[in-house]
Formats: structure tokens, sequence, C-alpha cells
């Protein structure tokens, strides 16, 4: 019975399997594959494309002064971001799992800040960053700094859209640690405790090695997400002062859509794609078999 | 002690959402006052006027029926592409295999992808249609509904398939009576994540509509333009934006780390 009913089903099955993939891969990469296609080409909007080969990219790489100043930005911002995000994440996932009263509350509450719509998030810090108005200056003046004008110096604005980003996702990164500490056995930490370890001994040893999987999960997702990051900062800044807070996919936007220099910024798409691929593929082993592992 | 630091971290996160439900019910005087007044007599007339300044309507249908035939048609897309790949079938490595491409397309910056299919779009004569977002959401959604779904599938014991299929059922029929049922918790939990991703997209929203089939969120910023002074019926706008997600985000909350890491930590 079985036999008869595998080969006569197994075009279908092949069928209903590939044709999302199919057309997720083409929708989905399709694109990109034709970014990369045209970034060889001298290309504006309107113009008719014109072979080049490397030029965009040697461009890209010399000429351009935003280009290593957006790839820069993009490290910043992303670095900033993971580190607090994990060090700010890790304690509340730990204050988490160390009080039991009340926790669903703290949870949901917690949860708040990732569902709220990341371009929305942007314009509520920018009213938050409101140098004359804002609550942020407000709560900086009752301990004694004054004024600081946000949005409109280049370190300030680079600021404000690392805490926006940091507000939007630490408690990603807390909830995240928070599951994985509350499925951690209690038994080394019962063991540690009749060792006479002390709680922060025991966090480091401990804890810290069963999360490590979690950990690294986290570092990966914020790292990939932070090099894509779009929305709020076009909201918060939209790029500026100038062009302050324009990281790669800020300056991939403006290349295209403001200048319409299609060609030119396919070649800053493509080198943005090989970027998140280097750095994905080194911890992409790792998180890998984290997923797979069910 | 510990509860203290917990409680000032929780205020950090919770402060900015309080803040803008609260000016959006607030009066244009007491607004931008400083100190910040926190005990105020609520009005609706911030609402009235973010909702009556632009066509209201016409964003917030746009949203909601790109949001829903999406989702939709993702879930109907993958939902049978999980089952597949759940590892009822022989070749385990071959479904990794598959999963993993679905996977991959998380990392794609949605700019890039976005900008062939704005020129693209414009030569068809999808720019700025419903249709055009409809399809490159469902993308969009794919990945989540494969793995959400997948992950599903896989608590879901063979033991009740086998006998159903003991009993007769074909393997069809075994999918459509018995797994389905159970699944729809999870069918649920899925949908609304998506909802909930697909709702917040601005990115490519961006891009590919101009004013017609403009969604929501893009609406926010062209919000700003002129609200951006009138700070009680901006806050609105955007309570008004973020809501649904809100209440998505609420029902699903147990799901949520489970969808935005792939399943790989069962919050």
């Amino acid at each position: 019975m079985r036999r008869g009913d595998l080969n006569s089903h197994k075009f279908f099955f092949f069928l209903v399997l590939l044709a999302p993939v199919v057309y997720a891969n083409i929708v989905g990469f399709g694109p990109f594959l034709w970014m990369l296609y045209h970034s060889f080409f001298d290309y504006d909007f309107g113009k008719v494309p014109l072979f080049v080969g490397l030029r965009n990219y040697l461009l890209v790489f010399t000429t351009d002064p935003t280009f290593y100043k957006s790839l820069y930005l993009s490290a910043v911002f992303t670095a900033a971001c993971v580190i607090v995000e994990l060090a700010l994440g890790m304690l509340i996932g730990y204050l988490l799992y160390k009080t039991r009263l009340l926790n669903s509350v703290f949870t949901l509450l917690l949860m708040l800040p990732m569902v709220i719509t990341p371009a929305v998030s942007g314009i509520i810090w920018r009213l938050l960053f409101d140098p004359l108005f804002g609550h942020v200056n407000y709560f900086l003046s009752l301990v004694g700094i004054q004024g600081l004008r946000w949005l409109s110096d280049p370190l300030g604005a680079l600021i404000a859209v690392i805490v926006c980003d940091i507000w939007q996702w630490t408690p990603f990164v807390a909830l995240v640690l928070y599951a994985g500490l509350t499925a951690t056995p209690p038994e080394p930490i019962e063991a540690a405790y009749i060792d006479g370890a002390s709680e922060f001994r025991t966090f480091i040893h401990v804890l810290i090695p069963y999360l490590k999987p979690l950990i690294i999960i986290c570092i990966f997702f914020r790292i990939v997400d932070c090099f894509k990051a779009f929305d709020f900062i076009y909201t918060l800044t939209g790029g500026g002062p100038g062009t302050s807070t324009s990281t790669l996919p800020l300056l991939l936007y403006l290349n295209v859509f403001t200048f319409y220099h299609v060609g030119y910024g396919s070649a800053i798409g493509g080198v943005l794609w090989i970027l998140l691929l280097t750095t994905t593929t080194l911890l992409m082993r790792r998180v890998g078999s984290i997923l797979m592992r069910e | 002690m510990m509860y203290a630091i917990l409680i000032m971290c929780t205020a950090f996160f919770v402060y900015p959402v309080l803040f803008v439900l609260k000016t959006s019910f607030e009066s244009q005087y007491t607004v931008r006052a400083i100190p910040p007044q926190y005990l105020i007599v609520p009005t609706l007339r911030n609402y009235i006027r973010a909702t009556t300044l632009y066509e209201f309507q016409r964003y917030l249908i746009n949203s909601v029926v790109v949001t829903i035939l999406s989702v939709g048609l993702a879930l109907l897309l993958g939902t049978p592409c999980a089952y597949l790949i759940s590892g009822r079938w022989g070749n385990k490595r071959r479904s990794s295999d598959i999963a993993y491409t679905i996977f991959a397309g998380r990392l794609l910056p949605p700019t890039a992808v976005a900008i062939p299919f704005f020129l693209l779009y414009n030569s068809v004569g999808l720019y700025d249609t419903q249709i055009g977002l409809i399809l490159i959401y469902i993308t969009l959604n794919l990945p989540f509904v494969i793995w959400l779904m997948r992950g599903f599938y896989m608590e879901i014991p063979k033991e009740i398939e086998e006998a159903a299929e003991v009993d007769g059922c074909s393997k069809l029929s075994v999918f459509l009576k018995i797994v389905t049922p159970v699944s729809l918790y999870g069918l649920a939990a899925t949908a609304l994540f998506c909802m909930l991703v697909t709702w917040n997209e601005f990115n490519m929203a961006l891009i590919l509509t101009g004013v017609g089939a403009r969604t929501l969120p893009v609406q926010a910023l062209q919000f700003w333009g002129s609200l951006g002074l009138d700070w009680g019926a901006m806050c609105a706008a955007a309570m008004l934006i973020t809501s649904p997600v809100l209440v998505f985000g609420v029902i699903v909350r147990r799901y949520l780390i489970r969808g935005l890491t792939f399943g790989a930590v069962k919050g």
C-alpha cells in the first residue's frame, strides 16, 4: 500500500514542495542578482545602461567619501547596539530569572518595544529627543545636564539612533536569554551553591556556558538586523544631519532614489551584501546547527 | 533590590509607549509643557485631527488588505511546504537544505530587493498597487510561515497520523483532516505573527508605493511633515498605526521569540 502511494503522489509532492521555494527564491534572490548584474553598468534612472565592468566598485572604494563614512557608521552603529543590547539583555534576563513574582507582567511590558512599528518608534524618539520639549533633555536636566542638541549634532544624532535601536531590541535579547535560563537544568546550579560559589561566579561559570548557543543566536540576528536597519533611522534622522547617520542601507537608498544612480547604488548594494554574507558565514555554521537542533 | 533594577529597566522600555499614549489624548496647550504634565484631561481632538488631515481610511484599508492577503497567501503556499520538510519524509538532509535556503532570505536588505522591483513594477504597471505589495510581501512572509509551521508540525506525534493511515486515510486526507485541526493553534499564532511583521513593513512599501497604495507606516512619515509640531495629533496617528500590532503582539507573545529567532528559541 505504501509504495504505490508514494509513486503516484511523488510528483504532486514535489510540486507542492517546490512551488513556494521557487517563488521565494525567484522573488527574493532574483532582484538581488539583477542588482548585482546592474552594478557593473553605468546606469542612471532613465539613461541607457552602459557596461563599465568594475568601475562602479572602483569608484565606491576609491573616490567616494560617503561610502567609507557609511561603512564606518554601519560598523559603529552595529557594534554599539549589539554590545549594549547583549549586556543589558543579559542583565534583565538574569533578573527575570531570579525574580519569580510578577514575571508575566514584566515580560508583557518588556515585549512592547519589540512590536512597535519601527518607523513609528523612530518618530516617537524624534519627539523624545527634541532639544527644547523632548523628555530626554528634561530628564537629563534633572541631573544637571542642560539642553543637548541631539538631532542637529552629528554625534548626537548617531547616539539617538543607537538609543532607539537599543530601546527596541534589548527586550528581544532579554527574553531570549530569559527563556534559555529557565531551561537550564537546576543540578549544576545547586552543585555550585553547595560548593559555596558566589552568585557572580555561578553566573559566569555555570549559566553562561549553557547560554552560549543563545548568545550566538542573539548576536547573529542583531548584527544582521543592525546592518540592514533602515526604517527607524530614516524616520528618526533621515540619514542626517547631512550624512552623519547614513548607514549603508540609507546610502543605498539615497543613491538610487534621490540621486537616481541605479548602477552605482547597485554597487553599494553588492558591497553590503558581501559584507553581510561574510559576517553571517562566519557565524552561520554555529547558528545553523543550533537552528537544526530541534 | 533586584526588583528595583528590574522595575527601573522596565520603566525605560515602557515609558515611550506611555508617552505616546498620554500625548495622544492630551490637549494642545499642555502637550509640550516642560516639565511634562502627566495628569491630563483626555480629549479626542487629536485623533480627529489625525484622521481627517489626510485620507486616513485609504491608508488604513491599504494596510489591512495588503497584510491580510499577503499573509493568507503565504500561509496557503507555505504550510504544505512546511509539512513536507518537517522530517516525515525520508531525506532529512534535503529537507534541511531546502529549509536553509528559505532561511537565507532573512539576510537580504529590503532596499536591495525592492530596487529592481521598483523598475520592474514601473514598466509592468504594478507600481503603487496593492497587488504589487502583496506579491513581494508573500516572499517576506514565506520564510516565517515555513519555519514556524515546520516547528509546529514537528511537535505533532507521528502516531496520530500513522493510526489514521492504518485506518485507510490517504496522505492528503491525513494532512487535511488530522494534522490541520491539531495545528490550528500554531496556524493562528503564525498568522498573527506574520501579520505583525507585514503591518510594520516600511522599507519596501516606501519604495514601491506612491500615494495610491501607500500603507500606514509610510504615511507616518508624511504625518511628521505636517504634524511634526502638532505633538498631540502626531501621537494620535502613531497610536492608530501601532495599535493593531500591539494587540497582535500581546496575543502571540508566547510565540514572538520563537518567530523572531526562526524557532531556535522556544520562548
